[in-house]
């Protein structure tokens, strides 16, 4: 039997999250039309200037991560004090990330096939995203329907992938207590910026290690599909752990 | 039909919150929940609304266990001490959410009642000071119209003027669209003519249980020259004694025989508030 009110919370989760896409999109077209307006006036007489803008994919990534991190923990307490249970939120963040980021993927095409238009007549000036940073032909940047497609698809996945990175570290905080909180704040970047690459470096650990490291990013630079696939096993383990810690979550206020 | 609360028990850490709790709420009636600080009401009311889960027990609304179960929680609105709405969010948007999720939510209503209070709704919620926090959280209550109402500590921080304002709003609520209201308050005297079923929770578990009236004559007053008075008690079970100067007055557990109290003492009912401090009294002299 379906006890789960998931129309009105996925209303109210859409509405706030559109707010969000159309601030970000609004500026991102605004950075855009600048940067071509100020490259355009440096233009030389055989249309030739110097440059690249290629920062779409990465940025919108950042984004969703912290919007993630921010906005988990908002729509817990909201919904919990409007009677939505936790699997009903957990259902609609779910939702409401694949609709987002597949806005903001095709969103971020549009703006890079925008660009290209504009500046199809300029020589030594690019705009670019990861997907044709890693798997274009090195400056042949006009890319076919299918690669149009593959662009799409793997922004996708790494919107997905962050949007819930930033979910679960917002979760991982939300549950641990103050010392619990503290702990990991300052021993997380302890962990991974000193102790891992001191003992990687003196145990000889990571000269083991090298060749799989090597083998992983290999695989994924050979195809986006590759990194599609690591992006989604990602994402589901982010899913998966990010449940557990929602599922009996207690109901705190803002501190 | 109603809230059925079986067995539950929860800890934090070493501290016992609730003992195997078992309470029947049953629909269109006022309960008040009544307990010191961390008797565990706030615990009670927050797992009653899946806010906390228990460590064993469950919570069923008209049959339903609530767990995740959104239609049996959507019956049911709490509001607590503290605001669970975003910080940046204003109240008139809080009433347009809050009407998103609940259908009945009286919009109009609301903003009469904003009227009424003086609470400005283009104000964002944090920015409100605690009793008019506390007014906004009562205006949503007040609103909502659900069939179970869950108020705790609702008129923390407020004067003496939109306390009376809420007592009154509720009560012309409540006769027009009966609904179940479990109040949790320190204020007894000013709920006690609200409520008319009593639960008192001491150290997580629940010692009373009965409608107000069948409570209040459990006990009665009596009062007069200290001497006289300490004659009259002994061997009566007395709940609690006060002195002032010569005089004294004890509450006694047991319904009052007339034709046993001398003439000089004079018998009175108990008061809700009376009743409690003084089964607090005799629970802490244990």
């Amino acid at each position: 039997m379906n006890t789960m009110n998931i129309r009105p919370a996925f209303i109210y989760k859409f509405r706030e999250t559109i707010k969000i896409i159309v601030i970000f999109l609004g500026i991102m077209a605004a950075i855009l039309t600048g940067v071509i307006y100020l490259v355009s006036l440096n233009l030389g007489n055989d249309n030739a200037v110097s440059g690249s803008l290629s920062a779409f994919m990465t940025v919108t990534a950042n984004m969703l991560f912290v919007v993630g991190i921010a906005t988990i923990r908002e729509d817990i307490r909201l919904m919990m004090q409007n009677g939505i249970g936790r699997r009903t939120v957990f259902t609609v963040e779910l939702l409401l990330i694949l609709s987002a980021s597949l806005i903001l993927a095709v969103a971020g095409d549009v703006f890079i096939a925008i660009g290209h238009t504009v500046t199809a007549d300029w020589q030594g000036f690019f705009i670019t995203d990861l997907y044709q940073l890693l798997y274009a032909n090195e400056g042949n940047y006009k890319m076919s329907f299918v690669q149009h497609f593959e662009s799409i698809a793997f922004a996708f996945s790494i919107y997905v992938c962050a949007t819930l990175a930033g979910i679960l570290i917002s979760l991982i905080f939300y549950r641990l207590n103050k010392i619990g909180t503290i702990v990991l704040a300052i021993g997380a970047p302890l962990f991974f910026f000193v102790v891992l690459p001191i003992t990687l470096n003196r145990t000889g650990v990571g000269y083991y290690l090298k060749p799989l490291l090597v083998a992983i990013f290999e695989f994924i630079h050979s195809s986006p599909w590759a990194f599609m696939l690591c992006s989604l096993l990602t994402s589901i383990i982010i899913g998966i752990f990010s449940w557990l810690l929602m599922r009996r979550a207690p109901v705190k206020p803002a501190k | 039909m109603g809230i059925e609360i079986k067995n539950i028990t929860k800890s934090f850490g070493n501290t016992l919150a609730l003992d195997n709790v078992n309470i029947s709420i049953n629909e269109k009636q006022i309960y008040g929940l009544l307990g010191n600080n961390g008797a565990g009401k706030t615990t009670l009311l927050n797992i009653i609304t899946n806010r906390l889960y228990p460590d064993s027990g469950n919570v069923l609304i008209d049959g339903e266990a609530i767990s995740d179960n959104d239609r049996a929680l959507g019956k049911v609105f709490m509001v607590g001490e503290k605001n669970l709405y975003p910080e940046t969010m204003r109240v008139k948007k809080a009433f347009e959410v809050t009407k998103l999720f609940y259908p009945n939510f009286d919009i109009q209503y609301a903003n009469e009642l904003a009227r009424r209070f003086e609470l400005d709704t283009r104000k964002k919620i944090t920015a409100l000071s605690t009793g008019y926090a506390s007014i906004f959280r009562i205006i949503l209550a007040l609103s909502v119209n659900t069939p179970y109402l869950l108020l705790d500590e609702p008129v923390l921080g407020l004067d003496a003027q939109h306390r009376d304002m809420f007592y009154k709003f509720l009560i012309e609520k409540y006769s027009e669209n009966p609904c179940t209201i479990l109040i949790s308050t320190h204020l007894i005297q000013e709920a006690a003519n609200l409520i008319n079923h009593v639960l008192i929770i001491k150290n997580g578990c629940i010692i009373r249980d009965m409608p107000c009236d069948e409570l209040l004559e459990c006990g009665y007053t009596v009062s007069g020259p200290a001497a006289l008075v300490d004659s009259y008690i002994s061997g009566l079970k007395v709940l609690s004694v006060n002195s002032l100067g010569g005089l004294k007055t004890a509450c006694i557990h047991g319904k009052a025989e007339p034709s046993s109290v001398p003439p000089e003492l004079e018998i009175g009912s108990m008061g809700l508030q009376d009743y409690f401090i003084s089964l607090m009294n005799e629970e802490v002299s244990k």
